[in-house]
């Protein structure tokens, strides 16, 4: 059965307050957990003033490593929504952390929920790279040819709103189906990827490829809750890639 | 035919459409009616085409619910051996719920 409650381990308490409250302070609540410290999770605050930080919440955890507290850990990389690394949840919602502004007097940030939690704001992603290594994720054409392969300006466009996902996971990671069934459920940034190279005039491997997700766990875990699109940083819609992707195999 | 998860999928699309329209032909051939008069009522049913409409809203709830709670006990129910015992609980409830529908019907009509 789904487990609903937390286990005693996991279980959230208050941790470490650095600085104090006044005019023009943000506190930002910050989940830390060390695996080699043994205790559960903690929240720690950290007083910050604002005029000392950038306008994004990776700005603010950048400031914390570097002048409070440097054993904060999280993953980033490019600072302008590109590399995906900064993933997490503030305030609630699954973001990159880089293009998240810094807005109102409170900040919650939480790693990316129902992940496995290496350090603080670092989630495991090894599984959802293995569901990604799974879809075969590069064009299959058997062309020995050694011209270069074009697309139509109209092809071409089918990869609009696909091509741009970052793989970031904040979709994955926002989808209840994933949360219950994230080992057999593709999930919709995987299944996003799925279809982008599905549509893709350059691949030829379009049947095979609906073939291996006409699975009942694979993709129809998906009940378009539409917490993907909602959630995604970059805008895209994974909601509208996997309808495609069953419309196809209703029709193939 | 090949009865995958994309048919299911299908179906229940198909039966969620055929239950909109039964329940609004229903809806709307019941308008007006006393309701409270069982003579009505049963006069009502004794039109083939309302017991017909009748018959098809409940087995279109009856089959778009099947698809509905087997995909729900997939989503939460992990352990095999409990979701094939609810699984099977499930479809003999249907099947009990469906042949009180087909008797109720041809109880009315006779």
């Amino acid at each position: 059965m789904v487990q609903l409650s937390l286990p005693q381990h996991s279980r959230v308490s208050e941790g470490k307050t650095f600085g104090k409250d006044g005019k023009n302070k943000i506190v930002f609540n910050v989940y830390r957990w060390n695996r080699e410290s043994g205790e559960n999770p903690k929240i720690d605050k950290f007083f910050i003033d604002k005029s000392k930080l950038g306008p994004m919440v990776l700005d603010a955890l950048m400031f914390i490593k570097s002048k409070i507290d440097p054993s904060l850990t999280f993953r980033r990389s490019c600072r302008e929504g590109i590399c995906g690394s900064c993933s997490m949840n503030v305030n609630g919602t699954n973001t990159l952390a880089c293009l998240k502004p810094i807005v109102g007097k409170e900040i919650n940030i939480y790693p990316l929920p129902h992940m496995r939690v290496l350090k603080d704001l670092i989630p495991d992603m090894s599984d959802f790279y293995k569901q990604y290594e799974s879809i075969q994720p590069w064009l299959k054409n058997k062309t020995t040819s050694k011209k270069e392969n074009l697309q139509s300006p109209e092809d071409r466009k089918k990869l609009d709103g696909l091509y741009e996902c970052v793989l970031c996971a904040c979709c994955s990671t926002s989808c209840p189906s994933y949360w219950w069934n994230g080992d057999k459920f593709l999930g919709p940034a995987i299944l996003l990827q799925a279809y982008r190279f599905i549509v893709d005039s350059r691949d030829k491997n379009k049947k095979q490829r609906l073939n291996e997700l006409k699975d009942k766990f694979k993709l129809y875990r998906c009940h378009t809750i539409m917490n993907c699109t909602k959630t995604c940083p970059k805008n895209l819609n994974p909601a509208k890639a996997i309808s495609e992707i069953k419309k196809l195999q209703v029709s193939s | 035919m090949n009865f995958t998860y994309t048919s299911k999928w299908l179906f229940q699309k198909i039966f969620a459409i055929l239950f909109l329209i039964a329940s609004f032909y229903t809806v709307y051939s019941l308008y007006g009616l006393e309701l409270q008069n069982y003579d009505v009522i049963t006069g009502w049913f004794k039109n083939y085409l309302n017991s017909f409409s009748v018959l098809v809203m409940l087995s279109a709830i009856i089959l778009h619910s099947n698809i509905g709670l087997s995909s729900i006990i997939d989503d939460y129910i992990h352990e095999e051996s409990l979701k094939q015992k609810i699984i099977l609980i499930k479809n003999f409830f249907f099947v009990v719920l469906f042949f009180i529908t087909i008797f109720s019907l041809v109880k009315l009509n006779l």
